[in-house]
């Protein structure tokens, strides 16, 4: 297979691997998604030097380079902290999207389905990440709040 | 020449829902009276109570001209009813013994007790089972909302048919679209709703609004807003016809409206009349997307 | 008929999924309302609403924790098409609805005539907004609570409300039309789809987000642009009444700005014009909504009992556009 330039290959598995369980764990956001699941959607984090695409009904998750040139049907773009905040429900969308920290393109209802199906689930999304690789033990939120600790450090990689 | 067993359509003249100086309105109705070929004329304000004294005067001399012509004539009531002034205005009005009302506010059902009315645009009638419930409340005849497409309207002359309830559609002029508590010609010039100064009678065929990049979009009408192109389906009669569909509503806009009535009238027999209708009326853009189901502002291929 | 006296007026929330319904419950909500997934209610949107089971069980976790659920199947049904709308009544009423939130007059004959047990609501897409009309709901249809469109100033509702036979909710936070509800066919004449038909306000398929390169954002319903703002300009819904326009040689917010109702500083006089319950706008958003207004005005009616000052301006960050305005409460807003 020829190498895609824009692709970031070695994080690409760990992503995808995350993603799935996140799926697997959640399969009410398939079932809210329903048609819109087929939506390739770009996450663009604010400052990171990668972008992400996620297709809910391959399971998919790609990493490019940040600029790369990828077809999607949406893009959300935000910074780390706030795209955080928008998968686990603790931040409301359309006051995010009111205050410009989240921007969309592309097929708004696909954007709009996106975020209604992760609002329900009740996601932690740190928690799900860390069973993905093994620590299912971590306590539900615990992920999340050492996560926000953080902020400060990721806020100085990424942008808030 | 009506077709032998088949009930000739009539073309109805709809309430004047600008601002017109009282001669203007009085005068336009009397040329109306004489010579356009239209059955049934609706009178009244239907957009602003304030607007209302001013031609209260003129009316009885209009309603006296229409009935003299063979015109049927139809008091419409006004669609936004918020204070015990309006409420008591729409009471009297449903009172009168001698017209027929048209209802644009749930309150003036209340009033007319089960007396025979027609129902406005302004009441939401979207399926057979509220046809019937109207109907059996004394309703005679429905004109539909514009955003009623046609698949519906077949329905629900069907339905009406049942109950003997006739279905008037809008065919020409600006479709209302909204309305609200607010007016936006006085917002527009800064003044508030209770002073407004009547700067709505500037605009005696409503003021155009525009997007950023200046496509023309709606028009301000009061507490009115209306659709910036002017609704056209002339085209569609026939078709609407065959439906059991056989009121048609001229909405008055501030153009040669004998010469509308007629084209319309050659319409219903048949004729296609949308290039005189444009040479007639060349800086305006026609619609008729509601129809197919689709945006209202589109013109469809035909 | 005699009418409901309560002390403290119900606390209406809205939820667009289960979870959310949970959140508004445990945050101190009376009353949540919710609706079908599918265009049987007003906020038809992507991912939102609820399923047969989950109305059952939300109206379960209500009822455990003494809270009630108001189904709402409040658009108008499609010609030839009112069996899914019947079939929504009949299934509401089977979770367990407390009442039913209706709009149109065929749709309230056959809940009033099939589920006579069942309270019927009168929607605010109803547009009733006086005493005659709200009568004729009333005598015809048996209803017993009108929410009262957002165009009355409290005055207005103080009136009313001494001369209908029913109780009357109205709205204090959130979303607001700045067009009579129920009555405005804007967002089908830009795109074919409307609340009344459909259950959507410029829906989602049709907007469009286009950024500029100088951080700008413009908002597109179908083919006409709703809006544009600057860099870091606080942004608001793309529907057409809250739009930037040209017209009579303005350019501006010729309806009205992007901006949320706010009703919480006119919240005693409210009170005191005799509404049964307060209403919170929002099925569509996120549960930190949910969660945030619902324990505000939570928080509002028991510092209001105990006769303390009210926090006022606590949920501007919520508000679209970062604005609010208390609407048509406030007689100067006309």
């Amino acid at each position: 297979m020829k190498k895609d330039p824009r692709r970031l290959r070695f994080i690409e598995p760990f992503v995808r691997r995350a993603f799935c369980a996140v799926l697997d764990a959640h399969p009410e956001i398939a079932d809210r998604l329903g048609n819109y699941a087929a939506s390739r959607i770009r996450i663009d984090i604010r400052g990171a030097p990668f972008c992400m695409v996620l297709q809910p009904s391959k399971r998919a998750a790609w990493l490019y380079r940040r600029g790369a040139k990828v077809k999607s049907e949406a893009t959300v773009s935000g910074g780390f902290m706030t795209l955080l905040k928008l998968a686990s429900g603790d931040g409301d969308g359309d006051a995010l999207f009111f205050s410009r920290d989240i921007g969309i393109s592309g097929d708004t209802e696909a954007v709009v389905a996106l975020r209604n199906a992760l609002d329900d689930s009740g996601l932690d999304i740190i928690h799900e990440i860390f069973s993905a690789f093994g620590f299912p033990g971590l306590p539900l939120r615990l992920g999340y709040k050492a996560f926000r600790s953080m902020r400060p450090l990721v806020a100085g990689m990424f942008g808030s | 020449m009506a077709v032998k067993g088949k009930k000739a359509a009539k073309l109805t003249l709809g309430p004047v829902l600008f601002n017109w100086a009282p001669e203007k309105w009085r005068d336009f109705h009397f040329r109306m009276a004489d010579e356009a070929p239209v059955d049934i004329v609706y009178i009244g304000e239907v957009v602003c109570s304030k607007r209302q004294p001013f031609f209260a005067g003129v009316l009885p001399d209009v309603v006296e001209r229409l009935k003299k012509a063979g015109k049927s004539v139809v008091l419409s009531s006004l669609a936004m009813v918020m204070n015990g002034r309006e409420a008591k205005s729409v009471r009297e009005l449903a009172a009168n013994e001698d017209l027929p009302v048209e209802v644009n506010d749930v309150s003036a059902l209340a009033a007319l007790d089960g007396r025979g009315h027609v129902i406005g645009p302004y009441i939401n009638v979207y399926n057979e089972d509220t046809l019937a419930h109207l109907a059996a409340g004394g309703a005679r005849r429905l004109c539909l909302a514009p955003e009623i497409p046609f698949a519906a309207a077949k329905i629900l002359a069907a339905a009406g048919k049942k109950c003997k309830m006739d279905i008037e559609i809008q065919v020409f002029g600006r479709m209302p679209l909204a309305l609200s508590a607010r007016c936006y010609h006085a917002r527009l010039h800064k003044l508030s709703k209770d002073s407004c100064q009547f700067v709505c009678a500037n605009d005696p065929d409503g003021l155009s609004l525009k997007t950023l990049d200046d496509l023309g979009f709606l028009a301000v009408n009061g507490i009115m807003t209306m659709s910036d192109t002017y609704l056209d389906l002339s085209e569609k009669m026939p078709e609407m016809e065959t439906a059991g569909i056989r009121h048609f509503r001229l909405s008055p806009q501030d153009c040669d409206m004998v010469k509308v009535a007629g084209l319309y009238r050659r319409a219903a027999n048949g004729d296609s009349v949308a290039g005189e209708l444009k040479e007639l009326l060349p800086a305006v853009r026609f619609s008729d997307g509601y129809y197919a189901g689709a945006a209202g502002y589109k013109r469809l291929p035909a | 008929m005699k009418k409901q006296s309560r002390k403290t007026p119900e606390l209406v929330c809205p939820a667009g999924t289960p979870s959310a319904l949970r959140v508004a419950v445990d945050a101190g909500a009376d009353v949540v309302y919710c609706g079908f997934r599918d265009e049987t209610n007003a906020r038809n949107f992507p991912g939102l609403n609820f399923s047969r089971a989950e109305m059952s069980e939300g109206t379960e976790y209500a009822h455990k924790h003494k809270a009630r659920v108001y189904a709402a199947i409040n658009t108008f049904p499609q010609a030839g098409n009112t069996a899914l709308w019947h079939k929504a009544i009949d299934d509401a009423v089977g979770c367990g609805a407390d009442a039913l939130i209706v709009a149109d007059m065929g749709l309230a004959a056959y809940a009033a005539r099939m589920h006579p047990e069942t309270r019927l609501h009168l929607s605010v897409q109803a547009s009733a907004s006086n005493p005659d009309a709200i009568r004729y709901y009333c005598e015809t249809f048996n209803v017993k609570r009108v929410v009262l469109p957002r165009v009355l100033s409290i005055p207005e509702i103080t009136a009313l409300n001494g001369n209908i036979p029913c109780e009357t909710e109205a709205f204090v936070f959130g979303g607001l039309c700045v067009m009579a509800e129920g009555r405005c066919l804007l967002s089908s004449y830009a795109t074919g789809k409307s609340p009344n038909m459909n259950g959507v306000c410029s829906p989602a398929g049709d907007v469009r987000y286009a950024q500029g390169k100088d951080g700008s954002m413009a908002s597109k319903l179908g083919a006409f642009t709703i809006n544009r703002f600057a860099e870091g300009e606080p942004a608001g819904y793309p529907t057409i009444c809250k739009g930037r326009f040209k017209c009579g040689g303005e350019t501006g917010y010729i309806f009205e700005e992007p901006a949320s109702l706010d009703a919480l500083s006119m919240m005693p006089e409210l009170l005191q014009s005799g509404v049964a319950a307060l209403k919170i706008e929002g099925r569509q958003r996120g549960k930190a909504y949910t969660e945030a207004v619902v324990k505000a005005f939570r928080k509002a009616l028991s510092d209001y009992a105990r006769g303390w000052p009210l926090e006022i301006g606590a949920l501007i960050a919520l508000a679209e556009g970062g604005q609010s305005t208390a609407g048509a409460y406030d007689k100067t807003w006309r």
